[in-house]
């Protein structure tokens, strides 16, 4: 589905990765891990146009989309629900939920998708006329994960969804996301906190540096001596 | 791309792209515009040269705000104006010499500013800029109504500074107060409070947690060079003999913010150069006020569109290619 | 005071405040959504009651064809300033924004402004009325075009308002204005979100140049003024507040029409201003102010 091969970005004159290749097949959950500072955000923003790279390729279902605009590879179906969510804080729930159907014509598809995301997270359907920036940092990251899925993306990339949340909001964002994954959306996910994310995801690549130093199913990952050392602290 | 978000941040790098040339290319500048009229015997050329060095001095006092602290004046004409009008009241009405009617009209000027600061300066900068935009209106329409006062659109005369017709006295007289006005902002600059300029340029809220307040300087800078305004336009009104409203008009604000963006932001000479280039061939053009209007709006179009660094900039890329000057710097918005 | 003059310069009043009332949702709608301190607002108005005014006399449209001309013309107008010098200064600089945005659109409508001048002249291009007539009720009495002029303001106003919260579209200008980044991701084209808010807010000071064609006339200069009132209204109101504008446009509508009763020419802009230094005297970031950003939202 997705596949990068090469790929060198960052910002201004600051070279942030370094010859990253990914791939990721239809229906995969796959995460990436790395500490501070190695790059996620930025392959991420990458995959998504919010950046353009230097170079390297970036092809999803088999076209380039490498430099494209941010809107064009979100129409082609890659949602970004990003660190900090870019909420429209001064629209209600339920506008923000209709801007992320704005590349969806069909009104009775749009009203499905609602009604499936409102059963997935039920605390928005109470909220649903509330203003965006009024709600609970649990609830504006169920929002955005939500907004995401409107268009209903073949491919959804996730920033560490769990930053900020409790251990109990936490496991609800995981449980939702690997539902998701049931359901056939396929999940980029970045996170630091694996415990959990290991659990769910098959796959994962680890990023240091901006390279990518190890790629191996997650049951492989656990195993890792490098893994325990460094990310689960053991 | 750059979001308007990030766009409209306050935040600039201003005293960063301050693009100096190093002390030898001013001070000849400098020691051109002094000797300059001497050898001319044009009268109509030492006209424009006064001319000239009028407006370049207003879009030099500009850019002390708009290049330092980045804060634009959209009011700088009601200054301008204020001094220009006090000075005239003063001296026809109660028969004050015009040296302390000028001096008068520079302290108004300040005055005016510390009160369009204190009801803005805590706001954003875009607060001050267009409250100041307001303060010119309502002067402006103030002395057009208090006809019995400023004799409105009619016209105040003011007596001359001096009693000769020759305009060299003039020019003279106008290029101290220059090259005063320069000096001051020049050592403001290098001084601590120029330090905190420059910690504000870069990152107001790091200034505010280092202890510096920015409302502070930004209204010492503001006050300053509404002042100085004020004393330029004092000079004005003894150097034309009449005073009519439009001098604080929009049109006279934007005028020297063009200046002062054809020349470069932040380089205090660039727009006093610019103003030699530019306002000659205007003079010509005084009869066609529209064409000449026309031409600005162009002008300030075209820079803002093609090179908003204005020429300072260029002459300064130039510079650098040339390698005159090692160790300037130079962080031009054309590399972002 | 007879209950006519009074009627008379309420009429006034309120016609001048649906103008104002447009002119300041304009260029709310501007710095809400792009963040431009525009200064053109005034010539696109210009502009407007030309377009009618030649539509109406020289290809003698009806009146409602003449403004839906000058609607189109502006929104096209509009469009074509954004696609072009705006779009092209977004790209490039970074800095010093809103130095910059004023500093292009103020050399625009200088330009706008003086083309019309050495184009048209300074004759003033009127016409007697678009629909004979006074509506009377009782002793007092409005002219049938007042009347229209008001009830079109009041409908683009409104028409606005309900086209930004019901449509697709007007949502998605209302996210551009909150997070860029966020509509970007959504799939929403901001550059075509930019150039369709930047010939939207033209358009309603094209409108209110051709409704109100009859009661002032088309002049090069005749936008200066109107210009200036919008942003009193808007820094009156607050910069963030879009009902507090409509109302503040009213406000100084009416204040400006008693200054001109009482005290005659001039009058008005002084009182104008000095209620503004008044109110900012008193709650520097206007009677409802709040923030810039996310204009639409209260
Ligand atoms: N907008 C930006 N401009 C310039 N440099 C940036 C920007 N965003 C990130 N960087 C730099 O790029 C590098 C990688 O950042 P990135 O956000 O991709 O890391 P990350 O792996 O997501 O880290 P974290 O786990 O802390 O989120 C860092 O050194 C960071 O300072
Ligand atoms: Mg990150």
């Amino acid at each position: 589905m997705l596949e990068i091969k090469g790929l060198q970005s960052g910002y201004g004159y600051l070279q942030v990765l370094w010859d990253v290749s990914l791939e990721l097949n239809d229906g995969e959950f796959i995460v990436l891990l790395g500490s501070n500072g190695a790059g996620k955000t930025t392959t991420l923003r990458t995959i998504s146009g919010v950046i353009r790279p230097i170079s390297g390729e970036i092809n999803f279902l088999g076209q380039s989309i490498g430099g494209k605009p941010g809107h064009e590879i979100s129409r082609l179906g890659i949602s970004f629900i990003t660190e900090d969510l870019n909420l429209f804080p001064k629209m209600t729930v339920y506008d923000n939920l209709l801007v992320g159907a704005y590349s969806v014509r069909d009104k009775k598809k749009i009203k499905e998708t609602l009604a499936y995301i409102l059963n997935l997270f039920p605390r928005l359907e109470e909220r649903l006329n509330q203003l965006a920036g009024t709600l609970s940092g649990g609830e504006r990251k169920m929002l955005a994960i939500g907004r995401g899925l409107m268009p209903n993306p073949k491919l959804l990339l996730v920033d560490e969804p769990s930053l900020g949340l409790s251990p109990l909001m936490t496991r609800a964002t995981f449980d939702a996301l690997r539902k998701l994954n049931q359901d056939g959306t396929t999940i980029l996910l970045v996170e630091q906190h694996l415990g959990k994310a290991l659990e769910i995801t098959n796959r994962g690549y680890i990023l240091e540096q901006g390279k990518v130093v190890m790629e191996a199913p997650t049951a492989t990952l656990l195993e890792s001596e490098r893994v325990k050392e460094v990310y689960l602290g053991r | 791309m750059a979001t308007a978000e990030e766009r409209s941040k306050e935040k600039s790098l201003a005293s960063d792209r301050i693009i100096n040339l190093g002390y030898l290319p001013v001070g000849l500048f400098f020691v051109f515009l002094g000797v300059a009229p001497l050898l001319i015997k044009d009268e109509y050329l030492r006209h424009l040269f006064v001319v000239g060095l009028l407006f370049g001095a207003q879009a030099m006092v500009s850019d002390f705000t708009v290049g330092f602290i980045n804060l634009s004046n959209f009011g700088f004409a009601a200054f301008f104006g204020l001094g220009a009008y006090t000075t005239g009241l003063l001296v026809t009405n109660f028969g004050v010499s015009p040296f302390i009617g000028v001096i008068a009209g520079m302290l108004m000027a300040g005055l005016l500013g510390l009160f369009t600061g204190a009801l803005t300066m805590r706001l954003r900068g875009l607060y001050v800029a267009i409250m100041a935009w307001f303060m010119a209106l309502a002067l402006q329409s103030l002395t057009l109504v208090l006809v019995d006062v400023t004799r409105g659109a009619w016209g105040l005369f003011v007596p001359p500074l001096f009693e000769s017709t020759d305009i060299l006295p003039y020019y003279y007289t106008l290029f101290v107060i220059t090259l005063v006005i320069y000096i001051v902002i020049k050592l403001v600059i290098n001084s601590r409070v120029g330090l905190a300029f420059k910690a504000i340029g870069m990152d107001v809220d790091f200034a505010r947690a280092s202890g510096v307040n920015p409302t502070r300087y930004k209204m010492i800078a503001f006050i300053l060079s509404c002042a100085f305004a004020g004393w330029l336009g004092g000079f004005y009104a003894h150097f034309i003999g009449i005073l009519t409203p439009d001098l604080m008009g929009t049109q006279h604000t934007v005028e020297v913010l063009a200046l002062n963006v054809i020349g470069g932001r932040g380089s205090l000479w660039g727009p006093l150069l610019a103003a030699f280039l530019v306002i000659p061939p205007f003079e010509y053009l005084k009869s066609l006020m529209e064409v000449r209007l026309i031409i600005y709006g162009l002008l300030l179009v075209l820079v803002m569109v093609i090179y908003p660094a204005g020429m300072a900039g260029v002459i300064w890329k130039v510079g650098e290619l040339l390698k005159l000057h090692k160790g300037a710097t130079y962080f031009g918005m054309e590399d972002r | 005071m007879e209950l006519v003059d009074v009627w008379n310069v309420l009429a006034v009043g309120l016609v001048r405040g649906g103008l104002y009332a447009q002119m300041a949702l304009m260029l709310a709608l501007v710095l809400g959504v792009m963040s431009i301190i525009s200064m053109i607002n005034g010539e696109l108005y210009m502009i407007g009651a030309y377009v009618s005014y030649f539509a109406f006399t020289l290809f003698g449209l009806n009146p409602i064809l003449s403004i839906a001309c000058a609607a189109v013309a502006t929104f096209l107008v509009g469009a074509l300033i954004e696609r072009g010098p705006l779009s092209m200064m977004r790209r490039r600089a970074g800095e010093d924004w809103y130095l910059n945005t004023f500093l292009l659109t103020v050399g625009l409508s200088f330009f706008l402004k003086n083309a019309a001048m050495l184009l048209w002249k300074p004759t003033y291009r009127g016409i007697r009325w678009y629909w004979e007539g006074t509506v009377s009720i009782g002793s007092i009495g409005i002219s049938i075009d007042r009347l229209v002029a008001l009830g079109i303001a009041a409908l683009t106003i409104v028409a606005l308002q309900l086209f930004l919260r019901n449509t697709r579209l007007g949502r998605a200008i209302r996210a551009v204005s909150q997070d860029e980044r966020g509509a970007m991701l959504n799939g929403i084209n901001i550059n075509t979100i930019y150039t369709i808010s930047f010939g939207l807010a033209c358009m309603l000071g094209g409108i209110a140049g051709g409704s109100m064609l009859s009661i002032l006339p088309a002049s090069p200069y005749m936008g200066t003024t109107p210009n200036n009132y919008a942003w009193l209204v808007v820094m009156l109101a607050g910069l963030g507040n879009i009902s507090g504008a409509v109302v503040g446009g009213f406000i100084i509508g009416i204040v400006e029409s008693v200054a001109f009763q009482f005290f005659g020419e001039g009058w008005p802009n002084v009182i104008s201003f000095i209620i503004l230094i008044i109110v900012l005297v008193i709650k520097p970031s206007g009677i409802f102010g709040t923030s810039v950003k996310g204009v639409w939202e209260q």
